[in-house]
């Protein structure tokens, strides 16, 4: 039987893949076991080898929604408004994620599930954001309104981030010394530990990699045709002429 | 922008809203029910409701405004003037218009709730507050306008994700607010409203012409 | 609604009448001519602002008539007078009242009231006919002929050929399922 051959994109994915697995065996074998607890937060400190890079990959995905939203408005081609989704989808599980990693970490170290830390607080935001974001892509049978909607949202949306988190740093700091909002105390460390936190980082970056090109091929048959509800060829012209 | 076609925007959507009185009959009347209610929930200790007030105004002043929304888009397109609307001005002088009318109605209400908060629960506004007011709804009249014609332009809008778009986007506005009202350093928080509603006034002008379309 | 290709050009002050069954693409075609929706291929150039109404919009069912009017004729051409486009539609009457308290065919003679305030170079009407008595259909003719006067084109859609309007008209469209299947 002849089988076709792989295209490029499949071949990028499954290597993406590949390494992420590398990437996620090496994130365990150094997180869970070569690098040592901390000396002040214990065992739970290790959460933090997939909390941080989880978050930060989920702004990666937001900032990648930004750009697709951007793309999409200026160029209208819905293959953007695709990336788009696929962006936000993995953004928002990842920031769903951070938040819940986030909270078993705290609870053991800071004696609660929640605390308003600005970081916290913002990406809480972030959160309910997209959430919004992925709601209103479903309002309409049109893709191409609900691409221009949900672009305005991603543009506008990640915009006012900033200001969010600005206004929450300052909000904490006028009702608790700044030093109270470090975990832990010290902030040096060790070598391993970093090791093993930029080893997260590296792959959860893959393994989001891997998940978005995954994504985006699952939503291409689902695209509708680009012209499936246009209106073709018109040309109407009002002229200029003297009144009757 | 020529003014003359803002001013009648804006004084259109404010004569239909006296007349038609969705603000008094529905929306103030919610502000002191809340008001009253927020009082049995939180009170009866004088310290505890002086200390929420500035918080609880702030609140029902975004609540307030998802109901308003309806009239950003939604009532003019169920009475089919949307696009009368869209073809007579343009989209710069369509968003100030709304905006401001949107504003006045924001004004109302934390005007009530600040004399009921005041009355009800002994809570003063500082004179920082007085200038914050109008710099905070002038905010949340900008992300409503924005939300409101995006989901309510058209049928499939889905007027009931509107909390969950303006809320997030108001929380610097709120935080402003509640700290001015509750006597804070009123200059940083000034200044972090003026750069908001400017942040907030450009990004939703440069995509109004987008959510415009059909 | 997808329509098939064609190519239209409008002159200033024709008439021209576009028929067809519900779902032939009238509105979908009165929406793009009247700017509203944009083709996904294809070019439209319009000289002048273009305005699309449906029999019953152009008005808050709060406003008073007069305020709606007043509304269009100061946006839209503000030499005009309000209580010449009141007459012209026969809203002399209703005047002072409350939109929402009109019956569909005073209110169908509202949106010709606000189209005529408006004036546009291309006036785009879908269904004007549609709640309109005989008396009615002599104030459509009467604003469709002030419309051609002052130079304006002026697209009427509606299912069936509306009589009064067929005479004077310059060109006549017939749709079926998003094609032009006649023109006349």
């Amino acid at each position: 039987m002849q089988t076709r051959p792989m295209s490029l994109r499949r071949r990028i994915e499954h290597l993406v893949g590949g390494m992420a697995a590398v990437a996620g065996v090496q994130l365990l074998v150094l997180g869970l076991a070569v690098a040592p607890p901390d000396a002040v937060q214990g065992q739970p400190q290790r959460l933090m080898y997939v909390h941080v890079p989880s978050a930060w990959v989920a702004y990666l995905a937001f900032g990648t929604v930004l750009v697709s939203s951007v793309a999409y408005l200026v160029r209208r081609d819905l293959a953007w408004d695709r990336r788009a989704q696929a962006a936000a989808e993995l953004g928002v599980g990842l920031t769903g994620l951070a938040i819940v990693l986030g909270s078993l970490w705290g609870r053991p170290v800071w004696g609660v599930w929640w605390t308003w830390e600005p970081r916290l607080v913002t990406t809480a935001v972030l959160l309910l954001t997209y959430v919004g974001y992925l709601a209103v892509r479903g309002l309409s049978g049109d893709a191409h309104v609900n691409a221009r909607r949900a672009a305005v949202v991603g543009v506008a949306g990640f915009v006012n981030v900033p200001v969010v988190h600005f206004s929450v740093v300052w909000w904490r700091t006028l009702h608790q010394p700044p030093t109270l909002l470090q975990a832990g105390g010290d902030p040096r460390i060790a070598a391993v530990m970093l090791a093993a936190l930029l080893t997260g980082v590296v792959a959860f970056t893959l393994g989001a990699l891997w998940l978005y090109l995954r994504r985006l091929r699952a939503l291409m048959p689902l695209a509708p045709r680009e012209d499936g509800e246009a209106v073709p060829v018109l040309e109407v012209t009002v002229t200029r002429g003297a009144p009757r | 922008m020529s003014m003359a076609p803002l001013l009648r925007v804006t004084a259109r959507d404010v004569a239909v809203e006296v007349a038609g009185r969705h603000l008094t009959v529905t929306v103030l009347p919610f502000v002191t029910a809340a008001a009253l209610l927020a009082g049995l929930g939180f009170g009866p200790d004088p310290e505890v409701l002086r200390a929420v007030a500035p918080g609880l105004l702030w609140l029902l002043v975004l609540f307030a405004a998802v109901p308003l929304a309806r009239g950003v888009a939604a009532a003019d397109r169920e009475d089919g003037c949307w696009d009368l609307l869209r073809a007579l001005v343009t989209p710069t002088t369509l968003l100030a218009g709304k905006v401001i009318a949107l504003w006045s109605w924001l004004l109302a209400v934390w005007v009530l709730g600040g004399l009921l908060f005041g009355a009800l629960f002994g809570a003063g506004q500082p004179v920082a507050a007085l200038v914050g007011g109008p710099l905070a709804t002038f905010g949340v009249a900008i992300v409503t306008t924005l939300y409101g014609a995006l989901l309510g332009a058209r049928p499939d809008g889905g007027d009931g994700l509107l909390p969950v778009l303006v809320l997030p986007a108001a929380v610097p506005l709120l935080l402003a607010g509640t700290q001015l009202g509750s006597g804070g350093a009123a200059a940083p928080w000034l200044g972090l409203l003026l750069a908001y509603d400017a942040v907030l006034w450009t990004a939703t002008w440069a995509v109004f012409p987008i959510v415009l379309e059909e | 609604m997808a329509l098939a290709p064609l190519s239209l050009r409008l002159g200033r002050s024709t008439l021209t009448l576009v028929h067809g069954v519900n779902g032939s693409g009238k509105t979908t075609l009165l929406r793009v001519l009247g700017g509203l929706l944009t083709p996904s291929s294809g070019t439209r150039v319009g000289h002048g602002a273009a305005l699309y109404l449906r029999s019953g919009d152009g008005a808050r069912r709060a406003q008073r008539v007069d305020q709606a009017v007043r509304f269009a004729v100061c946006l839209g051409s503000p030499l005009a007078r309000v209580e010449d486009v009141v007459r012209a539609t026969g809203l002399e009457t209703v005047m002072g009242r409350r939109v929402a308290t009109l019956s569909s065919g005073q209110r169908a003679r509202v949106t010709l009231a606000v189209g005529l305030a408006v004036s546009p170079a291309l006036l785009c009407l879908d269904e004007p006919a549609a709640h309109l008595d005989e008396e009615g259909i002599g104030f459509l003719r009467q604003v469709v002929d002030l419309l051609r006067e002052r130079g304006s084109a002026v697209v009427v859609a509606s299912q069936t050929a509306t009589s009064g309007l067929l005479a004077g008209a310059d060109a006549c469209l017939v749709l079926d399922g998003g094609r032009l299947v006649g023109r006349a």
